[in-house]
Formats: C-alpha cells, structure tokens, sequence
C-alpha cells in the first residue's frame, strides 16, 4: 500500500463520445480524493458516474484531462502498466453476480493473487481470514451459485481487498440486495476503510448509502454539481 | 481438501483455461470429438490404402527383378551405321531394318555379372535368355517364350521357386523344362511326359519336371522354364544371354544405381520403377488426394473449435471483463483461450489415433468377401500408417490453434467495461 496524502486527482477529466452531436459523458472534472477517503458519487443515471468510475478505476481512458495516482499521471502508461496497477493498487466491487461461476469462494478471493503472481500458503491464509472475517470461512468452498446474493456480494468484497489494495471502487455494491444485507455489506466497507486505511469510492444512485459516507459528489451531465460532506455523516 | 491446489500456482491463464474445460464438458467434448474423428479419418484411409500398396508394390518388386540389364546400347546403332553404309537410303532403313538389326544379346555376359556385383548396394544377379519358341506335343503346337535361367541365381531374384508344384527348381536338368499348369492342360502334358522346343537353330526334346502355378492366368499358360545351357543351346549362342536380372539392396535406389550400370557399361537397363511407374504414379495421386480431403476434414474440425469458441468467449465475456478489471494483460486472456483449443485438440488427437487404431482392427477384423486375392495378392493385416499419423497430429494441432485464434483474439481485446455492463 502507498502512503500519500493524495491518492487520487483529476484535472479536467473528459470522455466525450464523438458523434454527428458529440455526447459528453465527463466533463473538465477536477476532483482530488485523499488517501483514507471513504466517498461517494451520486447522480442520477445517465449522469456520467459509472464512466467515471470506470476511468478512476484505469478501465476506460478519458477523451482528454489527466488522472494522477499518487502524482503520476497514467495517460502514457502502457495497457500492461495500467493491468498492473490495477491489479496491485486497485480493488473493485461490482452489483452481485460478478463472480466466476466454475470457482469457489476462496478460489475467486485468490485469483487477483494468481493474476499477479503472489500466490503464496501466507497469502492463502490471508485471504481465508478475510473469508471468516466478513463470515464466509465456513462457505469458502462453496460456488457462487450456491451462497446467496448477500454471501457473494461479501465475496467480492473479500476478493477487492485480497491483494490489499490502496484503494476500492465499489459500483452500486447494494443495489441488488436486501436493506439487511446491504446494512452489513456497507459495515465491512466502513469496517476496512477505518482499520486499513483503505480509500473507498463508492458509486451509488440511493442517497441513503450515500449519506452515510464522509464525502458526497453529486454528478449532472457529466459535471460536478456538488461536492459536501452529509449532515449525518458519522464520523 | 487442499486449498491451495498445485494448479493454482500456474499461470492464470492455464488455471481458468482447465477450470472452463472442465465446466463446460459438453463443449469441450464437442472439440475434442470433432477433432478426434477427424484424426482417425485422416490416419485410417491412408493405413488402409497405403498398406495394400505398400503390400502390392513389396509382393510384385520382391518377385521380380529390381534392375533388368537388357541388351547392349549401342548394337542398334552401330548396325545402323553399318546398314546406312549399306542402304544410302536412310529413311527406308529406319522403318523396315531396325527390326532385322536387333540384336538383343549381352556377349562375355559372366565378366560382366561379375563387374555389376562389384558396384555398390548390387546385391544378386540372375542372367537369363528368353526367347519365342515353338512347344510340340504330338500333333499339338503353341508358340510361347521360353526363359532359360540358372535356378540358383533365378531364385534369389523372383519368386519362381514359390509357385513350383510336382516338382523341384533345384533338379531341373538340362533335358529337362518346367511348365506353367495351363500350359501343360492345354497341351495335355503332366509331370514325366516329354515336349519338343523349336527354334530357328534347332530343337530339343525335354521332360517336364515340374508345373508353375503363379495364380496369373497369362503366366500360367505361357512359362515354359529350361536351364541356362539348354536355352543358349537351342539358339546357338554359348556365352550370351539376353538379360541379367539384378536386386539391389534399397529398392528405391533401384532407378539411380540402374542408370549409372547403363551409363558405365553402355548398356540398356529399366528398374521396377519405370516398369510400375503408373502405379507409383496412382499412389501419388493417392497422397494428393488424401491431403485434399484431409484439408476438408480438418476445415470442418477447425470451424467448429472456432464457433464453440466463439460462443464459448460470448458466454464467459462477463468472466473476461472481471478477470481484466483485475489486472490479467489481454495476452493472458488471448492464451487461455489459445490455450484450450490446443490441450483439447491434442485430447482429440489421442482419442483419434485411439479411434483409428479401433478401426482398424475392426478392418482386420472384418472376414473378406469371396474374392480371396486380388492380382495374386491375399488379404493383408494393415497397420496404423506411421507417417500419416505424425501428419495428423501436426495437422490437427496447427489448425486447432488458427482455429482459435479468432476467438482468443476477440477475447483479448473484450472492453472490460462492455464486457461487465452486458
């Protein structure tokens, strides 16, 4: 994990889709995350958050602007570099059903670990106690399709943080859950963001999960139309 | 159970490519099956075909002489020089005379066997005469070729001695002549009755001491077989003979070690070669043939690694799209697909070469139909065809991966974003 006061900024992040009307899904975005955040983008849908999720998270590359981690801008960087770094830096959790089917439950949390070739008995521990920490460690070897929409979300969640990294994005990581379901899955994250420092962007339509986060950035057309720490946050 | 199975200390893209295989049996079945019957086909027909004409080939070379040494090249010429001196007239001479200035004998022809043996990979000669004679038996006539041979020598050449029935190669004597069975019938002879053979310079009587049977009709009613002496008896040419039958030690040496005893001794030589080049010329096609419809064969296997594949890169695009967002480079992805169509291919190729093993002994297997042989030739085990074999294994793993190219390709370069917001 890098130590930095600043993990993440942007400077005029854009990603335009070229077009007889060229349709701007981000535009001039500034944004600086730091390090330990534990954020949210809201906006309603077609408002640009998941493109620019995708972008933070080193999936998409923006039309122009820069993106910094840890003051490098990324724009050079080869697609070799940006799989790298994704998969030693970043973590991300999707809506459920984003597990490989054919694999167990320890067997997803390991393969960000196969990917990047760290695979070793301490790190397999590592990954078993994440399982028993978020209540799995019983389920580990069952398959996705056995454990329930709640267990696999938790799964991903185990699999986002197996290769400790600095910072997760979690796209809509409630949306396809219970309320009681998505209250713990929303503990862990808070739970890991405070005892791991780790940075958490969360990317969400439903304003309640969002008020409970430290930092809301609300989206419009692509642009940022607030940027303010909820009332009844609880930190 | 052990969690961290060996496997998974195997690149990413080997372990997701097994694990995919083995989830999705029904397709990897289909892959494997496709590509297995393929093979088998690819390796059965050759093996069958090949091992009939390698038989053919082997039964009529080993039966026969590999070289023969025909007569002196340069007789005809040199009468023609002499007859152009003679008739100034050349073109008359061309067309009536070159019959008449044949000369077919080869004279000082023990020398001569001798100075063949000492080349390289000559491994017997057989000198012979042949001739047209006229056989009598009381009021009946038939004119046919006699052979005069050295039983010894003849033996190591063809398979003469093989098709002896009442009697023995060994004793012929020089009163004595061997018939072809349907000859003997025709002319109403048997074993210890006695013939004349007629020739321009004489005739002889002879008994006949034994019967041929090669099982080919035309020989059968044509042979009639004396010594050596006795031949060059009856056409007044003591020290000639008319050929020299030679084996070599590799029979496809044949054509070059004949063309270099023409050129050496100036003599006029064919191999079996020549003297089967039509069939040689058929086995040929055969190999064209074979590499067309193996091409056909292994096009269809390959379009159908590439539509699973395909399919099976649609259906896993959401797998793709999270393995990518995970940090796995494009080109591990492009392997693991890469990567399943050749360890799936090379399961076919095993099944296949098991298949065509299966067939045939089911071919061997099978009883034969009424025709016992065919050109002399009985029915023969056939054996998996070695070089076949290589060919499809080469064959089907070489286009297993063209095949999955397309695909693998596709899957690389999957958008992570597109893949996981399907």
């Amino acid at each position: 994990m890098i130590q930095t006061d600043t993990i993440l900024q942007t400077i005029a992040l854009t990603k335009v889709y070229e077009g007889i009307q060229p349709v701007y899904a981000v535009r001039d975005l500034d944004l600086t995350i730091p390090q330990g955040s534990f954020m949210s983008i809201i906006g309603p849908s077609g408002s640009g958050k998941s493109t620019l999720m995708n972008m933070l998270g080193l999936l998409d590359r923006p039309s122009s602007g820069s993106l910094k981690y840890m003051g490098e801008p990324t724009e050079t960087w080869e697609e070799k570099r940006r799989s790298q770094f994704r998969n030693e830096e970043i973590g991300f959790i999707f809506q459920a059903h984003l597990l490989l089917p054919e694999f167990t439950a320890l067997e997803n949390v390991l393969i960000p670990l196969q990917i990047g070739r760290n695979l070793s008995p301490a790190r397999i521990e590592h990954a078993k106690s994440l399982l028993d920490r978020i209540g799995l460690g019983d389920r580990m070897h069952h398959r996705p399709p056995e454990l329930s929409g709640g267990q696999n979300q938790r799964v991903a969640i185990a699999r986002a943080l197996v290769n400790t990294p600095s910072i997760v994005f979690a796209d809509e990581p409630t949306g396809a859950l219970d309320s009681t379901t998505s209250r713990s899955v929303y503990d862990l994250m808070r739970e890991i963001n405070r005892e791991e420092k780790v940075t958490f962007v969360i990317v969400t339509h439903e304003r309640e999960l969002a008020g409970k986060t430290d930092r809301v950035i609300t989206l419009l057309d692509g642009r940022l139309q607030s940027d303010e720490a909820p009332k009844e946050s609880p930190s | 159970m052990s969690v961290a199975h060996w496997m998974q200390y195997l690149p990413i893209e080997i372990y997701v490519a097994w694990r995919y295989m083995r989830f999705n049996l029904k397709q990897s079945f289909i892959v494997a099956l496709a590509v297995g019957i393929g093979v088998s086909i690819i390796i059965f027909i050759p093996s069958i075909n090949l091992s009939f004409f390698g038989y053919f080939l082997e039964k009529t070379v080993e039966s026969n002489a590999h070289i023969k040494v025909v007569r002196e090249l340069d007789t005809e010429a040199r009468n023609r020089q002499t007859l152009k001196t003679l008739y100034p007239d050349e073109g008359r001479i061309l067309v009536s005379d070159q019959s008449l200035t044949r000369r077919r004998d080869i004279k000082a022809y023990k020398n001569l066997v001798s100075e063949i043996m000492r080349i390289d990979g000559i491994t017997t000669a057989a000198p012979y005469v042949s001739e047209s004679v006229i056989i009598v038996r009381g009021s009946q006539t038939r004119t046919s070729t006699m052979r005069g041979i050295l039983p010894e020598a003849e033996k190591n050449i063809s398979n003469i001695e093989e098709n002896i029935q009442q009697g023995s190669l060994d004793t012929l004597s020089d009163d004595q002549v061997i018939l072809g069975w349907r000859l003997a019938d025709e002319l109403g002879v048997n074993v210890g009755n006695r013939i004349q053979l007629l020739t321009n310079f004489g005739k002889k009587s002879l008994k006949v001491s034994a019967l041929s049977n090669t099982g080919i009709y035309q020989q059968d009613l044509s042979t009639i077989l004396v010594t050596l002496d006795t031949a060059q008896a009856l056409l007044n040419m003591p020290n000639e003979v008319t050929g020299i039958g030679l084996k070599v030690r590799d029979m496809y040496q044949a054509e070059n070690l004949a063309r270099l005893i023409a050129r050496t001794f100036d003599l006029k030589t064919t191999s079996w070669m020549e003297d089967n080049a039509v069939f040689l010329d058929q086995i040929r096609m055969f190999r064209v043939i074979i590499a067309f419809i193996s091409f056909l064969i292994v096009f269809a296997a390959a379009s159908s690694i590439t539509s699973i594949l395909i399919m099976v890169v649609a259906s896993k695009s959401k797998d793709i799209g999270i393995l990518k967002a995970m940090g796995t480079p494009p080109n591990a992805i492009m392997r693991m697909f890469l990567l399943q169509a050749i360890i799936l291919s090379l399961i076919g190729v095993v099944a296949g070469i098991g298949g065509a093993t299966f067939l045939i002994e089911l071919y061997n297997a099978t009883p034969y139909s009424k025709a016992e042989t065919f050109l002399g030739i009985g029915r023969q085990p056939v054996t998996l065809n070695l070089e076949y074999t290589v060919y499809a294994i080469f064959y089907a793993t070489l286009s297993s991966i063209l095949a999955s190219l397309i695909p693998a390709w596709q899957a690389g370069k999957l958008d992570p974003v597109e893949a996981i917001n399907q």
